[in-house]
């Protein structure tokens, strides 16, 4: 039942997420042709839907989703009054980090999945084909970042009281962390680069314009495996920092 | 095991930095009984309820409930699963019906009890459809109850449980508690309602700047402790007054002032061969609380 728990807490956040981006991809595939052209440069239609909803305005929105859904726990719960009933249940704190988390971390695939299932299925009413493998691609790159993301806001959900203070500190760490990616010191390490991974610029780059369109390029397993420890470790980390709080 | 108290602390200890919330605690509370666990705003009730429950860990000493130690994070496990809690703010899910909550709390109690949940539902008329954020504090504090009762909890923890509650609600949930004890299931609960103790406690346990000041049989404190007032005619210094039986001792000008648990007469012999006036009165819980825990002038 943990898991209704953290359904019910989350569930008008995801929804208001899942619409936004829907609405947000359903519009660029609806304005694609007003878009294109309008545009400097003759843009292909895979171009054009990888601009504006994987490299930058859609994926933008995702990762503030993503943060808001990563908010919550027991500490937030002190200030609303309930965390005394939570942790009179039955159940050991280490759990309900566990159960919170991999309730967060299903939410964020699914919402990275969204774009996947519209864009392929929206795009032909405007004339256009999207491939859904390669959209898929995309959406795999989305959830391993997401799964970061979203373990950061945990994290700081778990550290600072306060309504706004984890929020405003996941958003200063993704920006430190980007910072950190141009240091010169990791130029050939990827990785590193959090948003970059997310939006598939070396995916593109490394297979031109014209392979957007189709399932290309292998996906990058190592830089995703890095994110899941980095994802785990902050998780396990807010899990120790909960187990050994006082809830006074 | 019938004898064995329920809850024992010794010695424990809560500090947050440099104020001592909980100092150096021993208590029991027995089996089948209602403890009323006293004490003034800051006096250290919450504070000793939290470590019982392990929200919040001691600073130093140790304590059991059912046997269970409450610093073991696996034995606290065993202790949640047979008690129940009644918060002082009764924090519920708010965005949960009453019945999405009470199916929800359910799933945690494999002992839970449908009749007790039918019985209660209907008989605190609780709306099942509505929003837990939607009912009176009242409505909250007998969901809260419900949710305590139907899984037939060897202990019920309230703490403060008639904070913000009107006259009709409070005299239900004090029956209600009344009900529970003679069912068999032991009752703490922290209150500094004087009259809502004294109403339905067996035992009083009183708490002040983190210690205890009293632990006594309710029955007894009203039969057995007794007002001493000694006045003293002459100039010379009133002496103080360590007998046996003396609780607490204040001295006001001429007048001393004392709360004797036993030897009454003993005390009254030691003041008249003074040659000082003593008179002795009975006490109250309430007189006995303000002796114990107000401030000395």
């Amino acid at each position: 039942m943990l898991w209704y728990k953290m359904w019910r807490e989350s569930r008008v956040r995801f929804a208001i997420s899942a619409v936004a981006l829907l609405w947000m991809c359903g519009a660029v595939v609806l304005l694609q042709q007003r878009v294109r052209a309008h545009a400097d440069e003759p843009l292909s239609y895979a171009r054009y839907i990888w601009s504006a909803v994987y490299k930058a305005n859609v994926l933008d929105l995702y990762v503030l989703l993503v943060i808001v859904l990563g908010l919550g726990g027991v500490l937030q719960e002190r200030a609303q009054g309930t965390a005394g009933f939570t942790l009179s249940l039955p159940v050991s704190r280490w759990r309900l980090i566990a159960v919170r988390a991999a309730t967060g971390w299903v939410q964020v695939a699914l919402l990275a999945l969204l774009p996947a299932l519209l864009i392929p299925l929206l795009s032909p009413f405007v004339g256009e084909a999207y491939p859904f493998a390669r959209a898929l691609q995309f959406s795999v790159l989305w959830a391993g970042g997401g799964m970061a993301i979203f373990a950061l806001a945990f994290f700081f959900s778990a550290v600072l009281s306060g309504a706004y203070s984890p929020a405003i500190a996941s958003v200063a760490g993704l920006i430190a962390c980007s910072v950190f990616a141009e240091l010169p010191l990791l130029d050939g390490h990827p990785a590193f680069d959090l948003l970059g991974t997310m939006h598939g610029a070396r995916l593109s780059a490394a297979h031109g314009a014209a392979s957007l369109a189709a399932f290309a390029a292998p996906l990058p397993w190592p830089s995703l495996g890095l994110y899941a420890a980095v994802a785990l470790c902050l998780v396990g980390v807010a899990g120790g920092i909960t187990a050994r709080r006082d809830f006074s | 095991m019938a004898h064995q108290p329920v809850i024992e602390t010794h010695g424990l200890t809560r500090h947050y930095g440099n104020v001592q919330a909980v100092h150096g605690l021993s208590l029991t509370v027995a089996r089948r009984q209602i403890t009323g666990f006293l004490g003034r705003n800051g006096a250290g009730k919450s504070s000793t309820i939290k470590m019982l429950l392990g929200m919040i860990r001691p600073t130093a000493g140790t304590g059991r409930v059912l046997g269970y130690d409450i610093a073991d994070p696996a034995q606290s496990l065993q202790i949640r699963r047979r008690i129940a809690y009644v918060g002082e703010d009764k924090g519920l899910y708010g965005y949960m019906t009453v019945a999405e909550l009470i199916r929800f709390t359910r799933a945690f109690y494999p002992d839970w009890r449908p009749d007790i949940e039918a019985r209660l539902l209907q008989a605190y008329q609780l709306p099942p459809g509505r929003k837990v954020k939607a009912i009176s504090k009242g409505m909250r504090t007998k969901l809260a109850l419900l949710l305590a009762l139907a899984r037939r909890p060897e202990i019920i923890i309230l703490d403060e449980p008639s904070e913000g509650l009107d006259p009709v609600s409070i005299e239900e949930l004090l029956q209600t508690l009344q009900e529970v004890r003679a069912g068999g299931t032991s009752i703490f609960f922290s209150s500094h309602q004087l009259s809502e103790v004294e109403r339905i406690a067996d035992r009083v346990l009183m708490i002040d700047r983190g210690q205890l000041v009293m632990d006594a049989l309710l029955s007894d404190l009203l039969n057995n402790y007794r007002n001493i007032t000694v006045e003293f005619a002459g100039q010379e210094p009133v002496p103080a007054f360590d007998l046996a039986g003396v609780e607490r001792s204040r001295i006001q000008g001429r007048q001393a002032r004392m709360l004797a648990s036993a030897n009454v007469e003993g005390i009254v012999a030691h003041a008249r061969a003074l040659g000082a006036v003593a008179q002795v009165t009975p006490v109250n819980l309430r007189d006995a609380f303000l002796d114990l825990v107000r401030e000395a002038p």
